[in-house]
């Protein structure tokens, strides 16, 4: 095991200009840099990237910029390289865009090199196999917005699943004889391990160094995403600090950190285990540079990992408009209620039922659009932005619902009325459709006997063969 | 008495995964930090009023001494994928916690 272990992390999608970019990694191979590591997909953005079939991977000229820079550093100073990408969703198609634009720049750039390509994306009927031979699922937190168990209905009812490998893959695909390692869906933590337990570094440590830059510059002073962070890792410790001229670990930015979209600040459930950290200690060793201790592996049996699947809930239409009259917004809750009820009667006539075959939703900024009934400020000033939401079991429905609705909203008589139209609309046309709804129902965890099991790994030499 | 948004330096909140929204409450001052945590303030039943959400939704309140931090973490109760869902992101729900007000 090598005495130390330097890791330059960053999020493929957050990127600088190029040339901010290079300076830093130039800064960052000045010191010695072992690994570069970056991820790239997330659940973030919400369950439409996974689910719908048909969109594209989201900030492509940033992940873009990134990969330019971040692979031709790796290929220029012989380091190797791993990240996870497809973003958002960590799908086959997102993936493939990613690679699409990885193969140009390689053939543009006369850049000749090698990489593992692990996909994240793992077939319907491979899940379904195994729900049928009787392996049970189970939720991966107790909402009760999930099935406490997998079925094969939730399976069928999505168009594609995304399997968040650990570190295992990533580890054997670094192993191989390549520049570097691509995967789809990956866990960020895991991607951040792999390079720490090939070079033999405790478990414990590592994870928690992972978890610590895997959002890369967000653990330092200035939180922002696009700062690379320089992270070295010891025997049972890990110091962190950037190349950034501008930037700093401090105690409070990395501790802090430690919080961030995480609902448990002590406990971090992993593939194979947890992360415990009630025994962290942190200590700012320079003024830029925070040295870090304390975590420990818990294994956990059985080994598993997460998948994840959308399922479709609804086709969309909205349409905004802005409410200036005092004399209705005085009244707006039961106008709105009157306008709710002429939009039933009509859709009930044709037999569609609220609730069953569409839902109507108006959200008020202004009021509570914010909070909903968290809110408890009660006064109303002379403006509200109103928006009027259909959503239906087809695009049609979702546009006949706001349509209507409009229509009486914008010249329906209320109570004191002086003028003749109710709102301002801002747009022609008055409406528009919008992406369909999903949500995630599947989530679920995944017992495996062995980590790398769903994972191919497929070697890919770029420039690719046209 | 003095309130969580003057007593605070940092107060955020923000999806913990797409089912869970979790908030931070950050101080500078160690003496500070202990009066809130001492009040003993955000009880299980006081987070499910403040947020009009069943109890069970409330996953847990934690005090981080470390780096002098409460951390609320929530079951959502509308998830991206209802047709009523607000703030996307969970980004904006920390308000309620300015206003609450601290004896020091």
């Amino acid at each position: 095991m090598a005495k130390e272990f330097n890791v330059l992390s960053i999020i493929c999608h957050m990127a600088m200009p190029a040339e901010k970019a290079k300076k830093e990694a130039e800064k960052a191979f000045e010191w010695g840099v072992d690994a570069i590591v970056g991820q790239s997909n997330s659940t973030d953005w919400g369950p439409y990237w996974l689910g719908d079939p048909d969109c594209h991977m989201l900030d492509r000229a940033q992940v873009s910029n990134n990969m330019n820079v971040f692979i031709k550093e790796a290929l220029d100073h012989k380091v190797p390289f791993a990240f996870s990408l497809g973003t958002p969703s960590g799908s086959n198609k997102h993936l493939d865009e990613c690679l699409d634009d990885i193969d140009k720049f390689a053939r543009e750039n006369n850049l000749h090199f090698k990489i593992a390509l692990v996909r994240g994306e793992v077939s319907k009927d491979y899940i379904l196999n195994k729900l049928k031979n009787g392996e049970k699922f189970k939720r991966v937190i107790d909402s009760d917005r999930l099935p406490e168990y997998l079925s094969e209905k939730d399976v069928e009812e999505v168009n594609r699943i995304v399997a968040q490998m650990g570190p295992e893959p990533i580890m054997k695909a670094l192993q191989m004889d390549v520049d570097g390692v691509i995967t789809g869906r990956a866990l960020d933590v895991g991607l951040h391990m792999a390079p720490l337990l090939n070079a033999g570094f405790d478990k414990g440590t590592a994870a928690h160094m992972a978890k610590t830059i895997e959002c890369a510059g967000v653990c330092l002073d200035g939180r922002q995403g696009f700062t690379t962070v320089y992270a070295t890792i010891g025997d049972g410790y890990f110091k962190i600090t950037t190349p950034n001229e501008e930037d700093r670990a401090s105690i409070k930015s990395v501790a802090g950190h430690s919080l961030f979209e995480r609902r448990n600040p002590f406990r971090e459930e992993n593939p194979g285990g947890y992360l415990d950290l009630m025994e962290a200690v942190h200590e700012q060793i320079d003024d830029k540079t925070v040295k870090v201790s304390g975590g420990k592996w818990q294994p956990v049996e059985p080994y598993t990992v997460k998948v994840e699947g959308a399922k479709l809930t609804g086709y969309r239409c909205i349409s905004i408009v802005g409410i200036r009259e005092e004399k209705l917004l005085g009244q707006l809750d039961s106008f709105l209620e009157t306008m709710r009820k002429k939009t039933d009667d009509w859709l009930s006539a044709k037999n569609l039922k609220a609730g069953e075959d569409y839902n109507l939703n108006f959200r008020i900024y202004g009021t509570d659009g914010v909070l909903g009934k968290a809110e408890k400020v009660k006064t109303v000033g002379h403006e509200v932005g109103l928006i009027i939401e259909g959503s239906g079991r087809t695009q049609e429905i979702a546009n006949e619902v706001v349509e209507y609705t409009y229509g009486h909203l914008a010249y329906g008589y209320f109570p004191g009325r002086k003028s003749t139209s109710n709102c301002e609309t801002p747009y022609a046309p008055h409406f528009y459709q919008i992406p369909p709804d999903y949500r995630f129902n599947v989530w679920h965890l995944m017992p495996l006997e062995d980590p790398c099991e769903p994972f191919d790994i497929e070697v890919m030499e770029f420039p690719r063969n046209k | 008495m003095a309130k969580l948004y003057d007593l605070t330096v940092t107060c955020r909140s923000k999806n913990a995964g797409p089912f869970m929204c979790t908030m931070d409450l950050f101080f500078d001052n160690v003496e500070v930090y202990n009066k809130v945590k001492a009040s003993n303030i955000f009880t299980k039943v006081f987070v499910a009023d403040l947020y009009e959400m069943p109890l069970k939704n409330v996953y847990g309140v934690f005090y981080v001494d470390d780096c002098m931090a409460i951390k609320i973490s929530l079951y959502k109760e509308y998830i991206v994928g209802d047709y009523n869902n607000r703030d996307v992101f969970n980004c904006m729900q920390h308000i309620p916690l300015y206003d609450i007000e601290i004896a020091l």
